[in-house]
């Protein structure tokens, strides 16, 4: 027997190892045809690195002749500024000189003696740093404190180099160095840490740096306000009364790491704060490593008579690590510095420009400076509107996952008729919930759901909609997965700070960065198919993260990389849209939803104003909360009328309560038929401003209580009166 | 310091599927409405917003009144003034500020009367101050001089409410003799209103072990002092008291009875203040839950929001609330020490129409109530409560139909059934004559047509197995009229497993009928949400853990029975559920609330003969006396208990164990 079989086992073997070759060569070319394209077909240039030199060379010590009363020196000047400082405190004059007014690093020698507060907290009001250092070794480990320009371990040193004048600081005990380097500019002051100026060599390391805290620091009762960026943008004044609080405004440049965000507090979604004094104010625009600076407002009274904002240069974060899974977290902060360069520019303003609108005004330009805005949008005769329309979801019923359809495509078509022979002239559609079985899995979206008619129905649909002249974007999420995708969290997830990967609260967790670009590719071929005009990208416009492998991917590279899928989605379909619209998305989307409108209600907020608006209206089309999903329908859309956003809705052909067992389930009224008549007027209302479509708005104020007044380009006026709920369009001539 | 509210943890089985929403101006709290008929709580949208925050330079609100003209009082318990402060926020006066003898010390309590005149519990100097309109000083109220008044009672009055005749109702710090009332003239008449002291299982328990000298070193247990207390436009009178236990909120008339009736509201364990505004409506504030609660006019809990939190930067969000009060348009206010603030909200426009429409509900009002019910639904088809009030109104429309359909959305049995029962008495008006017919017709039919099928059958030569099949199926019947002697049959043959599995699936088919058709008065709830497996096991265990304690026992205590005995035998004691689900299933479906009796009759009837099959299946199986079978079930009945909370245990320990294997998989693979 073994003899006999011997001659057919080589070929037996042969066969096997030819099924084999085949069988791997199909799954080869399976995978290889199902491979995810890689951010690399993007073609983004690379990253910038820390590149800031840092000055080191013969210090400079200015004379004493040349001091004046209170002992600053002149080191920098160009035709509008002229920069003293002070050779001892360090503290800096900036002199605008067509102004005629001097900004101060901190609050003058003489005018702090009735200063109640001592010790600690009144040397940083008199320091224009404040570094913040932790302990890295023994009982000092992860403990937290203090040093600014009075501590008695410090060296300065004065350095002038060929545009500014670097001073270093070295605290000799902690050995710790940091240089901040001064410039003047066209308009006004940039101030620089270079990240190769840090040197950390004892046992200390440096947590977070402020750099001129009190610039332009102002008492109580004073005529001005702080500007922060909590929503579209908000005022301190100087002159409120004020809660008690135990904190001042205290926020990260969009939004916080990962693992702590804030219920309901809408992330900073622009990089700039300002001060108004009298006839003059600033407003500062973080530009290098903003993603991981902190803008810090203290109301006075919380840690000294002042009012006070700056930015604040986090250079590690603080976490609770877990030892073991029955003792307590402890408190540690990362090892590793974030290795990058700092910069804020402050463009002083004064006169007429010297308010919201002149500070608004000047961030516009900087966007544009960086040719980030675009052009100008063109004219239209009649506003679009954004209508969204929820296909359906999933939900759980019986025990399994189970489709709901809320609107089939050929509803969507009716719907959208319906609309337009009600005299509504331009749609924007974005469709979402068209993913096979539901949007959650984040690995399979085709083919599109056959309970909607699956993908003839949608190619259908899309071609009507052109037939009508309207674009049709779909909405897609490629940030969040839900944990029942067949994708694993380990190798694709974004990690948190204690190096596990991050989930949230409803156990999803967060996709890498290229991984998102993958998935967006890939949609965006097979959506390119069936015609469609662009994606409404889910979270690309409200999010950023720093994924903490072992080396980590920064919160910049996260946004170059959605900015490049956003750049891409226009290029490739037409058009991309987002939510919030976080500034590094601007001039890579043609419309932003959810716009930041409101206010975060904060206490120490005193006053909403339309800082974000101004610089973006006439570049960037942008929309409120969908019309029936306000909390207050009347005044939520006077707000994006005075703000001037877009008309918006989010609709479903049956009844919404179907959808009340999915994820959908918040969106709580939706039914076309209740809503048809509401967005008719509405979008007459809205109308009424089409002419200001592709208008800059340059003035906006209050007039009275309760009524404002916004101002255009072309001498147009929108006066909007919440008191008795009514709005004015005055037109301002030709344009 | 975050508390997370125990109705988060209710919504949990909404969170689940509360994926990430998009980011927008959200409120730094969630509003939550309380399903009555459910029982959940889940997320809607504001009903209220913040909408003033009102500093004025307040040292310590402590406490806050509202008066008829819209006034609020606000003790600054640190600055020894009260404040004065109009509807729109401003300053109207201060009061008790100045030298002299209206100067206050500490107070703690304010109550403006319908005239105008301010009653201050100026707890510093322990003493009642009383002032004009204006803020005139007018007089004073000392402790009171009577017998009656505990000797030991200190007169440090911090809270005080004061009726249309002038009579003060004072409550004191820490005093568990209730409110105190002091007549106009400042003579007392009696404590009003005391709480009750708990009387707890294990302070019962207590009593009955400890000693005298251990109970004396016990935590006395004592009536709870009253927090704070308001009074309604109708006279009642409302105290708060915090602790755990019912009777937090009680709604008090003038002779110092409950109204409520001791009744458990929802959200009151940590209440700080209560409120009541013009329609009854009840607004409690809570730090253990963290949440501003409405309550309707009866208690019942119906919205939820805020938040608490003492590091609060945020409008909606308090620090160390103290007091609240609701004004005429329905502003709650709220007083807050933390953030010497007053934080002010305002209804939204939905909230207006929800509130009113359930305050019309609540009146009975139903047909008023459409219009506000009908624009609720526009602005939110989740509200279950809608459906309710729609309900209402089709029932005095006439409308049944539409009615059975909004009560079965809403989950309402007793609205349903009252819809049902006009429902079934119009159709059985028309269809009286030709139901009786039908029904004569079947019987007739049933008769004739059963003995021709015999017949028919009888004439046939059937194969020998599906004969015994039959005959097994036949017993069953015959368990059911003569069980000894079926049981005594059934030991002495075995019978096909066929058999056994079909009377098995049968049981389970009934059960599964009986989860998702019983009549909706008997199970009011969302058939698709029902978990069918965990159901059925529920229904399986117990006949499973029956028959294996049966056969341990019994073999143990000499019974002859074998295991096969054993299934075969409780097989058959199935036999009154298998005859009488059906007839239960179709009855439920007919019957309303008030006849809900016959079908729990029937459902008794059905368990104490399912009980008598397995006793005397036991009797017969094992051979035993009468006596002893007693003793035998209930050893068995000991032993299934026993069995249970082994397997609980030992489900709970390796539950453990399996969540360290999770974690331990998770640190593996998330961590490296």
């Amino acid at each position: 027997m073994a003899e006999r079989s011997l001659p057919i086992r080589p070929r037996t073997i042969g066969i096997l190892f030819a099924a084999l070759l085949v069988v791997l060569g199909f799954v080869s070319i399976l995978s290889g045809g199902e491979a995810l394209p890689t951010p690399k077909e993007l073609n983004l240039p690379p990253l910038r690195t820390a590149a800031m030199p840092d000055y080191e060379g013969q210090p400079w010590q200015p004379g004493a002749a040349e001091a004046d009363a209170e002992g600053f020196v002149p080191a920098l000047e160009n035709g509008k500024f002229a920069l003293r400082i002070h050779p001892q405190t360090t503290q800096i004059i900036v002199a605008d000189k067509a102004g005629g007014y001097d900004w101060r690093s901190n609050p003058p020698e003489a005018s702090l003696k009735d200063e109640t507060v001592k010790g600690l907290l009144l040397s940083n009001l008199k320091s224009p740093i404040v570094l913040e250092y932790v302990g890295t070794q023994g009982d000092d480990r992860s403990r937290r404190d203090q040093l600014n320009a009075s501590s008695k371990e410090l060296r300065t040193t004065l350095t002038r180099y060929d545009r500014g004048i670097q001073v270093t600081y070295a605290f000799e005990k902690k050995r710790i160095r940091v240089v901040v380097q001064y410039e003047l500019t066209e308009l006004g002051l940039l101030v620089r840490v270079p990240d190769q100026g840090i040197r950390e060599d004892g046992e200390y390391a440096l947590y977070s740096f402020d750099v001129l805290p009190y610039f332009g620091a102002a008492k109580a009762g004073e005529d001005g306000y702080l500007f922060v960026p909590d929503g579209p943008g908000g005022l301190i004044n100087f002159n409120a009364s004020r809660s008690s609080l135990s904190q001042g405004y205290v926020q990260q440049i969009y939004g916080p790491e990962i693992s702590r965000k804030e219920r309901g507090q809408q992330p900073i979604a622009f990089p700039a704060f300002g001060v108004k004094r009298g006839d003059h104010a600033y407003v500062a625009v973080v530009e290098n490593g903003k993603e991981e600076t902190d803008i810090k407002a203290m109301p006075a009274g919380l840690k000294s008579s002042y009012y006070n904002v700056g930015a604040s240069f986090k250079y590690r974060e603080e976490y609770l690590r877990r030892t073991g899974r029955l003792q307590n977290p402890v408190k540690a902060v990362e090892t590793d510095r974030m290795k990058l360069d700092r910069s804020v520019e402050y463009r002083l303003l004064s006169g007429s420009k010297a308010d919201y609108v002149g500070m608004a005004e000047s961030y516009r330009s900087r966007l544009q400076e960086d040719g980030r805005l675009g052009s100008k949008l063109a004219p239209v005769d009649h506003v679009p509107l954004n209508l969204g329309i929820i296909g359906g979801n999933s939900e759980e019923a019986y025990s399994r996952d189970r489709y709901v359809a809320a609107t089939t495509f050929a509803q969507a078509a009716d719907m959208v008729k319906e609309l337009k022979n009600g005299g509504v002239d331009r749609i924007r559609i974005i469709y979402s919930g068209w993913q096979d079985g539901g949007d959650f899995n984040a690995t399979k979206r085709f083919p599109i759901e056959s309970k909607l008619g699956g993908k003839k129905a949608a190619q259908a649909f899309v071609d009507e909609m052109h037939r009508l002249g309207f674009p049709v974007l779909f909405e897609d999420n490629f940030v969040y997965v839900d944990v029942r995708s067949a994708v694993s969290a380990k190798s694709n997830g974004a990690r948190g700070i204690d190096g596990t990967v991050f989930f949230t609260s409803w156990n999803d967790f967060l996709l890498k960065p290229s991984l998102t670009v993958g998935y967006g590719l890939e949609t965006a071929g097979k959506l390119k198919e069936i015609g469609v005009d662009g994606i409404h990208f889910n979270w690309l416009g409200e999010t950023t993260f720093r994924d903490y492998e072992r080396a980590p991917t920064e919160r910049a590279e996260t946004e170059r990389l959605y900015r490049g899928l956003l750049d891409y989605a226009r290029k490739e379909l037409g058009q991309a849209g987002v939510y919030q619209g976080n500034d590094f998305t601007i001039g890579a989307v043609d419309y932003i939803a959810d716009f930041p409108l409101y206010s975060n209600y904060n206490l120490i907020v005193d006053e909403s104003v339309p800082f974000y608006p101004i610089a973006l209206h006439g570049y960037v089309p942008y929309y409120g909360a969908p019309g029936n999903v306000r909390n207050d329908y009347e005044r939520e859309f006077l707000k994006a009328i005075e703000y001037g956003a877009l008309p918006s809705f989010v609709l479903t052909h049956d009844p919404a309560r179907k959808l009340k067992n999915t994820p959908s389930s918040y969106i709580y009224s939706s039914r076309f038929d209740e809503w048809k008549e509401r967005i008719r007027t509405e979008y007459r209302d809205f109308d009424r401003l089409s002419k200001l479509y592709d208008q800059a708005i340059v003035d906006h104020r209050k007039i009275a209580d309760d009524v404002f007044v916004t101002v255009y380009e072309n001498g147009a006026t929108v006066t909007v009166d919440y008191g008795r709920n009514t709005f004015a369009v005055q037109d301002g001539g030709s344009r | 310091m975050w508390k997370r509210m125990a109705v988060l943890v209710l919504a949990t089985a909404f969170l689940f599927v509360s994926a990430p929403l998009p980011a927008s101006a959200e409120l730094p709290y969630r509003t939550y409405f309380n399903d009555a008929n459910s029982g959940d709580w889940s997320r809607i949208q504001a009903v209220y917003v913040p909408d003033r925050t009102i500093s004025l330079s307040l040292e310590e609100p402590v406490d806050l009144f509202i008066g008829d003209d819209d006034d609020a009082y606000v003790v600054d318990r640190a600055a020894n003034r009260i404040v004065v402060i109009r509807r729109d926020g401003t300053l109207r006066r201060t009061i008790g500020d100045a030298e002299g003898p209206g100067a206050l010390k500490a107070p703690e309590g304010v109550f403006a009367a319908f005239d105008g005149t301010v009653y201050v519990a100026d707890t510093g100097n322990e003493r009642i101050a009383v002032y004009s309109r204006e803020g005139r000083w007018i007089r004073e109220y000392k402790k009171p001089d009577s017998s009656y008044l505990p000797a030991d009672t200190y007169f440090v009055p911090s809270k005080i409410v004061v009726d249309k005749r002038g009579v003060m109702y004072i409550g004191i710090s820490g005093s568990e003799l209730g409110l105190l009332r002091v007549d106009p003239d400042g003579r007392f008449t009696g404590a009003f209103g005391s709480n009750k002291a708990e009387q707890s299982y294990s302070n019962w328990l207590k009593h009955l072990i400890l000693n005298k000298e251990q109970l004396e070193k016990e935590v006395a247990n004592r009536p709870r002092a009253i927090t704070n207390a308001t009074i309604g436009s109708d006279g009642f009178i409302y105290t708060a008291s915090a602790g755990r236990g019912s009777g937090n909120i009680r709604k008090l008339n003038p002779g110092g009875f409950d109204t409520f009736r001791n009744k458990a509201l929802q959200n009151t364990e940590g209440i700080v203040d209560v409120a009541v505004d013009r329609e009854g409506f009840l607004y409690g504030i809570d730090s253990h839950n963290a949440a501003l609660t409405l309550y309707d006019p009866l208690g019942n809990a119906l919205f939820a929001f805020g938040d608490i939190d003492s590091e609060s930067v945020r409008k909606g969000v308090f620090g160390f609330p103290t007091s609240l009060a609701v004004n005429s348009a329905f502003e709650i206010w709220v007083a807050d020490s933390k953030l010497k603030n007053i934080q002010t909200f305002k209804r939204t426009p939905f909230g207006e129409n929800v509130l009113t429409a359930i305050m019309l509900f609540a009146k009975g009002d139903y047909e008023k109530s459409k219009p506000y019910w009908e624009s609720v639904s526009a602005q939110n088809e989740m509200f279950n409560m809608t459906f309710q009030g729609l309900g209402k109104v089709d029932l005095e429309e006439k409308e049944y139909a539409e009615a059975i359909e909004n009560f079965k959305t809403a989950y309402d049995v007793d609205g349903y059934s009252q819809a049902f029962w006009e429902v079934r008495y119009a159709w059985l008006q028309r269809h009286l004559a030709a139901l009786f017919a039908v029904v004569a017709a079947a019987c007739l039919g049933i008769k004739y047509g059963y003995k021709a099928a015999r017949r028919r059958v009888r004439a046939r030569a059937w194969p020998p197995r599906l004969v015994r099949y039959f005959l097994e199926l036949k017993d069953i019947g015959y368990v059911l009229i003569h069980p000894y002697h079926a049981f005594y049959k059934l030991k002495e043959r075995t019978v096909s497993w066929p058999v056994i599995v079909a009377i098995l699936l049968a049981a389970v088919g009934y059960k599964v009928l009986a989860i998702y058709f019983t009549g909706f008065v008997f199970n009011p709830v969302d058939t698709s949400q029902i978990n069918l497996p965990n159901k059925l096991i529920f229904f399986a265990v117990p006949w499973l853990t029956w028959i294996i304690a049966n056969y341990l026992v019994c073999s143990v205590r000499g019974g002859e029975g074998r295991f096969r005995e054993v299934v075969q035998s409780s097989t058959y004691a199935l036999a009154p559920y298998l005859v009488f689900s059906l007839p239960l299933l179709l009855l439920s479906n007919i019957v309303v609330l008030e006849e809900r009796v016959l079908v729990d009759a029937l459902h008794q009837a059905m368990l104490i003969w399912l009980l008598c099959l397995f006793f005397v299946s036991m009797q017969v199986i094992h051979n035993f006396e009468f006596v002893e079978t007693i003793r035998n079930s209930l050893i068995t009945a000991f032993a299934i208990g026993i069995i249970w909370f082994f397997a609980f245990i030992v489900s709970g320990l390796t539950f453990n164990l399996y969540d360290f294997f999770i974690q331990l998989y998770r640190e593996a693979i998330y961590f490296g």
